[in-house]
């Protein structure tokens, strides 16, 4: 039988509970651990305290941290931050050495991984690949929603990670297979932007049944539900699988993100049974990291709870 | 001010941290503290806008110090500080100098604080650097301690 793809967790999906002092890094990887995760991805601007430049000392007791709770550095996750400068944009230079930086310290931590964003330009990636080779760090793009496998920088960034002798690679978000909106982005709209449940209802139902956006102009929506209705249908659409047999030979680990679960059959936005079984058609071996993003909308809802039933998700195929 | 991002699953301004503080052996002024409203740190050279009223008066910006790291930086110099990194788990104080300090009881702070978001530029923006905002201002009725 193929090797499997493997669950693996984003301290990120503790960020409410990182936020408000609930749990420290040691928390949550002690929560990681005993949840059955194996492997971590850390967001560094998030939870790593003396950012970019962590001490010996901080690296030393985060070692500790990860051998105590037995628990893999999977990825060090970084950002393209072009605008820190007040006065103008970062320059190639200045992102190279930004990213090389961060590369370091990632390998320091023992990471196998970098996971960069798109806005470090075809270039400076390519110019990357040395260095991953000399460090033993591999680096990846994060590929969210609305980008996607056809959009004409990422046909570049293809071209790039396929010619890199496997140093660089992509991070495919399951945001961009989102078919229809989760239930707490429709939660949003009537809590927070005053739109009407029925007309939610409606507007969803409306789209999932595919039927133009302009049929709605009957309906005598208010501004915000024409807003709501607008952002339904600019940001789903049906998940193209094929997407995968495009992302899987460049894939170093996928974020397996989700907002809410009402079980843990499916997802009510992203159709991930039909995506696990594609990936397990396809031998896909790598991880995909759990990627809890409720606490966006709400911070009443059980993590744990969530994730558990995301990973019988994963497991169910 | 149009989109901005705003993560407030917290105090932003910090209970009990309302104090006067002393600078040889007199009242110097007031300080408080301060978290950022987002999910990730950022660089102090971020700040876009920072201004402080106390009981509705603003305070010029002269006399207010942003407080990090073990270093105090005036408010005209945060935009120079792209190495000098605020995590979400740090405080920071924001001292006000006013000889005398603050009587006691309950005070109004009213906080003013806009970062660029540096990685999210402002969608269908054509211009370079311009960012989406983030909102990390608050206002309280403080309790002197």
């Amino acid at each position: 039988m193929a090797k499997a793809y493997k669950p693996a967790i984003t301290l990120y999906s503790f960020s409410a509970e990182y936020i408000t002092g609930k749990l420290s890094l040691e928390d949550c990887l002690r929560e990681a651990r005993d949840m059955g995760f194996e492997a971590v991805e850390l967001v560094a601007s998030q939870m790593v305290p003396e950012y970019p430049y962590p001490s010996d000392a901080w690296i030393e007791h985060f070692k500790e941290l990860l051998a105590r709770y037995e628990l893999e550095p999977l990825c060090y996750s970084a950002y393209i931050d072009m605008g820190i400068r007040s006065d103008r944009d970062l320059t190639e230079e200045e992102i190279f050495h930004s990213t090389l930086n961060d590369m370091l310290y990632a390998r320091r931590l023992g990471f196998k991984f970098v996971r960069s964003q798109h806005a470090i330009s075809p270039a400076i990636f390519k110019r990357m690949q040395p260095y991953c080779e000399q460090l033993g760090v591999k680096l990846s793009i994060e590929m969210h929603a609305p980008h996607h496998p056809d959009v004409p920088v990422w046909q570049e960034y293809l071209a790039i990670m396929e010619e890199s002798n496997g140093q660089l690679g992509v991070v495919p978000d399951f945001g961009i297979f989102a078919e229809r909106p989760h239930e707490l982005l429709l939660l949003q709209a009537v809590e927070d932007f005053g739109c009407r449940r029925e007309k939610v209802d409606l507007i969803v139902q409306h789209f999932s049944e595919g039927l133009p956006q302009s049929d709605l102009d009957r309906f005598e929506l208010s501004t915000a539900e024409q807003n709501f209705a607008e952002e339904v249908y600019k940001n789903h659409g049906p998940a193209q699988l094929e997407w995968l047999d495009r992302l899987v030979p460049h894939s170093f680990h996928m974020h397996g993100k989700f907002w809410y679960l009402k079980d843990d059959q499916d997802d009510s936005g992203i159709p991930y049974k039909k995506l696990l079984q594609r990936l397990s058609e396809l031998g896909y071996s790598g991880y995909i990291a759990c990627e809890y993003e409720g606490h966006h909308f709400r911070d009443d809802i059980d993590v744990k709870d969530q994730l558990q039933k995301f990973v019988r998700l994963l497991n169910s195929i | 001010m149009g989109l901005q991002m705003r993560i407030h699953l917290r105090d932003i301004l910090q209970k009990n941290s309302l104090r006067n503080y002393y600078l040889r052996g007199r009242v110097e002024g007031f300080q408080f503290d301060v978290l950022l409203a987002n999910y990730r740190g950022h660089f102090l050279s971020t700040i876009e806008q920072l201004e402080v009223s106390i009981n509705d008066q603003p305070v010029p910006k002269k006399d207010i110090l942003f407080c990090l790291n073990g270093k105090e930086f005036i408010v005209d110099d945060l935009k120079n500080q792209s190495n000098e990194f605020w995590t979400i788990a740090t405080p920071a104080t924001i001292k006000v100098r006013k000889p005398g300090g603050l009587e006691k009881g309950s005070h109004k702070v009213t906080l003013t604080l806009i970062l660029r978001n540096p990685y999210l530029p402002k969608p269908g923006s054509t211009q370079p650097h311009d960012y989406i905002p983030i909102n990390s201002s608050d206002e309280q009725h403080m309790e002197l301690c």
